[in-house]
């Protein structure tokens, strides 16, 4: 480098030596600990979903197949939490979760039923992204029913699961078990 | 340094040096992507691979920017500057990609265009936590898509080397940026110490290596300025290594005087082509030979050999009762200056 570069990367450094620093320690040192609710987690609490955080104990997870894909589902103690984790990539974007107290059964033909009529009684209770486990908040009116796996880019739904025909580990804890619906 | 045009030149050296680069990313990419899912089933898969492909980008450049400074600090990392554009270009489109994830997953779904999204859907100037982080992102890419673009040769010699160089220093504001980018965007909403922990040590440890360097060349500098004579006495003929150079200051620049086959010569010790530290350098088949990238000069003239058409300034020198003198007026670039005679100065008194 020339003497005029030298000078300006020695300024450059002394510069960046205080202000890297200072953006490290603030941005790092007191970044909030705890999440800001969303402005939605009301509105849910309104429509009578439970607090997020009532899901102490999640149960052992049960495979379920339904509809050609599957699950591994969990509940807590009282039922009103529901874990769900897809066992493979569903390939299918924009994948959200739906509660509907209207039951079907496995035998039932979801394909045949108008897909806006399900839906527009269901919940809206979370999303899917990928193989990940999420918890879902179940309404505390939340008995059986079923769980609606929509996906919003495709306006496909893509499995209908009854929660009524899960084995007990949906409501007590249990070895983990595989069960065919399809 | 080239009689025809080749896009790149290519060589054994820059294909290991690029084959070593590509696997060591494919190998990062290929744990993180695959093994982190195994260890936390809970893992985000598309947020990891956003992650991964961004980290990956933040880890380059923090390599890049280290490489300089170490070769200032020790010789022996020379061999990782030799073709450290490629990194930087590799780094341009790691962040590139990392880009197109963010608006397919983030900014794809919604009313406007994503990259649209991406510019008006955070807002929130006044907020530091809240800032919009995106903007620092898109600024240090465009930083290094311009450097990217200019990396090659053809721009080396069409802007010359000082502009070039001077452009070039903007991958410090870009690494600054990087850095605001990460601290405001990831790290917020990542909760975890080992992500806080990495981000600091890289970039404390790349301004450390850059301050270390730079108070070595202020100290060097320093120590070379010694009065405005018309002849400078620049140290004895002994501390000289055969066919290696030594450094002074003279009128605000660096003069390399090496010493070869009984003789002096003393030219600028700024390479032509990225201005690379020739008196770090040393003969070669006769010729000064940059450490940096092989570009060489006649140690007599300051010009490269035919058919290379580089050019650097020459000085008078000469040897008296065993010092070497040094005109520190720049001679024009390529004008042959008479070799000053070791031997016969050391027995003669001056030569």
């Amino acid at each position: 480098m020339t003497r005029a570069h030298r000078i300006a990367h020695r300024g450059i450094f002394v510069v960046m030596a205080v202000a890297i620093p200072a953006l490290l320690a603030a941005g790092i040192g007191l970044r909030p600990r705890v999440p800001p609710l969303s402005e939605d987690e009301a509105l849910f609490i309104d429509n009578g979903f439970a607090p997020a955080d009532v899901w102490a104990e999640v149960g052992m997870e049960t495979e379920i197949g339904i509809d050609g894909l599957r699950f591994a589902l969990a509940t807590d103690a009282d039922g009103r939490a529901l874990t769900i984790r897809p066992l493979e990539i569903i390939a299918r974007p924009d994948l959200l979760v739906y509660w509907s107290a209207r039951e079907t059964g496995p035998g039932d033909d979801a394909a045949g039923d108008d897909v806006v009529a399900r839906l527009d009684d269901a919940l809206l209770v979370g999303s899917l992204s990928g193989r990940s486990r999420r918890v879902l908040t179940l309404p505390a009116q939340a008995e059986g029913g079923n769980l609606l796996v929509y996906s919003l880019g495709y306006g496909e739904l893509l499995a209908d699961l009854p929660l009524r025909d899960l084995p007990p580990a949906r409501l007590e804890a249990t070895p983990t078990q595989t069960t065919a619906t399809e | 340094m080239s009689a025809a045009y080749k896009s790149v030149q290519w060589n054994r050296q820059k294909l290991i040096y690029d084959a070593v680069m590509l696997a060591g990313i494919a190998l990062y990419l290929g744990i993180l992507l695959k093994v982190t899912p195994l260890l936390n089933p809970n893992t985000d898969l598309k947020n990891l691979e956003i992650r991964a492909w961004g980290s990956a980008a933040f880890i380059l450049l923090t390599l890049i920017l280290s490489i300089g400074p170490l070769c200032r600090l020790d010789r022996r990392f020379l061999p990782l500057l030799y073709n450290r554009r490629h990194l930087g270009v590799v780094t341009c489109a790691l962040a590139a990609y990392h880009g197109w994830l963010v608006l397919g997953w983030y900014h794809a779904f919604g009313n406007v265009e994503p990259i649209v999204s991406l510019f008006t859907s955070n807002t929130r100037w006044d907020s530091f936590f809240a800032f919009p982080f995106e903007w620092l992102g898109v600024a240090a890419w465009s930083i290094m898509l311009l450097m990217a673009a200019t990396s090659h040769d053809f721009w080396l010699a069409n802007l010359t080397a000082p502009v070039w160089k001077a452009l070039h220093m903007a991958v410090y504001l870009a690494y600054a940026l990087v850095v605001g980018h990460v601290v405001l965007g990831a790290l917020q909403t990542s909760t975890g110490v080992a992500p806080a922990i990495l981000v600091s040590v890289a970039a404390l440890w790349v301004i450390g290596l850059h301050l270390a360097a730079g108070l070595k060349d202020r100290h060097l500098d320093r120590a070379a300025a010694s009065g405005d004579d018309r002849w400078i006495d620049v140290g004895a003929v002994d501390q000289i290594p055969s066919n290696r150079a030594t450094i002074i200051t003279a009128g605000g620049e660096r003069v390399a005087i090496f010493r070869y086959d009984g003789k002096l010569s003393a030219v600028s010790n700024v390479c032509q082509h990225q201005n690379g530290p020739l008196g770090e350098g040393r003969i070669i088949d006769g010729l000064i030979t940059c450490p940096w990238h092989g570009f060489q000069y006649d140690p007599a003239d300051g010009q490269s050999p035919p058919p290379f058409a580089e050019r650097i300034p020459t000085f008078r020198v000469q040897v008296r009762d065993g010092r070497v003198l040094l005109d520190p007026t720049p001679q024009p670039a390529g004008t042959r200056v008479e070799p000053a005679r070791i031997d016969g100065a050391l027995a003669g008194g001056a030569a």
